[in-house]
């Protein structure tokens, strides 16, 4: 939050894929970030772009979702309308005066703990370099 | 501005002989039970107006001030079986279509008479006017460009798109580029510099929900922004509610946004709101090569996907 030190990274992972990665990450016991706050959503197809926008209002310093690879989602095709969705949400927060690497979308399956870790270590490090989003609170 | 925005009020006055007609004869053959139209309200300005009877189609009007959307109202007149008739220019009909679009209206309980349209005025500034030049604009059909809605300047629909009648001559249509001026002052902003932006605009906001309730696009039965469970959108008057409230509105329109700018001209305090739904519909534009955004689809831009669309893990 504004406050802390440390920035707060709010993640909808869906459940088959990311969720499972970030699982697989733990259980391999690799060094990672606690910066991220996971929320388990049904598929990257489910995350209404509200509940980015609340995030960023509640004082989050960024926010990452993540889904299945394209082609490889649980409903065939949520990951598809999800990133027709928000990367026309990504732009739309770049608008708004929320700096752009404060929200990623990455895709990361199940077997991708490795990945799942380099993404978390990244986004905290681009965030944290931002500083705390002091404007966003007010802003929103 | 297009060329065939050339306000033509002689021919106006023909369409509205021809609109009082045809709505009489709709309504005394029964063909539909009430008419959607406007009729003259006790400033000078059109208001929405209901006839029912073949004598109260006398009352419909049709003059270079009729900017108001009737298509919202057929959300009062879900229920039942009576068979509606609504009066329709250019962008009316593009409403119109998005509500039939967004499955929110059955057409077979619609009849439409469409008119073809030469530019509309804006009300509030036509009132402004001293009585000599209103008279000019509204009669002589000599108007300042100035004076017409805004809409006009980037029209590229002036025949309507859904009727079952056309009363009066097509308008020639010519292809207008869209533009989004006032979006690209925005962008060439830091990100301090436009959160700054938005919030000095949109705290002004008191929250009426007039631009929700004229926009065509928001036609849900409950809007998720009245709920309190879940409570999608918090009901403190602040600045921080105050945006969210704007910033949900335009995204939920994305993609079906057709661009009339009603939102805008209904704005009690004057924000100006379209500077959010030019965004999208720019990057529309842009990210999916929607090249006419505003005219409704079978499908939304939003509702459909292609193994080509942008890679968003790429974008950071």
């Amino acid at each position: 939050m504004a406050t802390s030190q440390e920035p707060v990274i709010v993640g909808f992972l869906c459940n088959w894929c990311s969720y499972a990665g970030a699982d697989s990450a733990g259980t391999g016991r690799m060094i990672q970030p606690t910066n991220v706050r996971i929320i388990r959503v049904p598929c990257s197809g489910r995350v209404n772009p509200r509940f980015i926008l609340r995030a960023f209002q509640r004082g989050a310093d960024g926010v990452l979702v993540s889904g299945c690879h394209p082609n490889d989602c649980h409903y065939s095709t949520g990951n598809f309308f999800a990133r027709r969705r928000l990367m026309l949400l990504k732009r739309y927060l770049e608008y708004l005066g929320i700096e752009p690497a404060r929200f990623e979308t990455h895709w990361v399956s199940a077997s991708e703990g490795q990945k799942w870790a380099e993404v978390v270590r990244s986004m905290a490090e681009r965030v944290k370099a931002l500083g705390p989003s002091p404007k966003l609170p007010s802003l929103l | 501005m297009p060329k065939s925005l050339a306000l033509d009020p002689k021919k106006m006055k023909e369409a509205e002989a021809a609109l009082r007609t045809q709505a009489a004869k709709l309504l005394s053959e029964g063909t539909v039970t009430v008419f959607l139209g406007h009729e003259e309200g006790w400033d000078g300005l059109p208001v929405p107006f209901f006839a029912t009877t073949p004598g109260e189609a006398k009352r419909l009007v049709w003059n270079p001030l009729v900017a108001f959307n009737l298509a919202k109202y057929l959300l009062d007149r879900l229920t039942g079986e009576e068979k509606v008739g609504i009066v329709v220019n250019g962008c009316g009909s593009l409403a119109l279509d998005r509500l039939l679009k967004d499955r929110r209206f059955p057409r077979e309980r619609l009849f439409v008479v469409g008119i073809p349209c030469t530019g509309l005025l804006d009300p509030d500034k036509v009132l402004a006017l001293p009585d000599e030049a209103r008279q000019t604009a509204l009669e002589g059909g000599k108007a300042e460009p100035g004076l017409f809605l805004k809409r006009c300047g980037w029209c590229d629909a002036p025949n309507p798109v859904v009727a079952d009648v056309v009363l009066g001559e097509k308008v020639p249509e010519e292809a207008v580029p869209q533009q989004y001026p006032r979006v690209e002052e925005i962008e060439k902003m830091s990100p301090a510099e436009r959160a700054a932006h938005f919030k000095t605009l949109y705290e002004k906001c008191i929250r009426c929900f007039a631009c929700r309730n004229v926009c065509p696009a928001c036609s849900c039965r409950e809007c998720s922004l009245d709920q309190w469970e879940p409570l999608w959108l918090g009901k403190a008057t602040v600045p921080s509610e105050q945006l969210m409230y704007h910033f949900i509105r335009a995204f939920d329109v994305a993609g079906r946004c057709i661009r009339c700018g009603e939102c805008e001209r209904v704005c009690s305090v004057g924000v100006p709101l379209m500077e959010l739904n030019d965004k999208l519909m720019k990057d529309i534009t842009e990210l999916f090569g929607v090249q006419r955004p505003h005219v409704p689809a079978d499908v939304e831009p939003l509702g459909q996907w292609t193994e080509g669309d942008a890679d968003l893990e790429a974008a950071h």
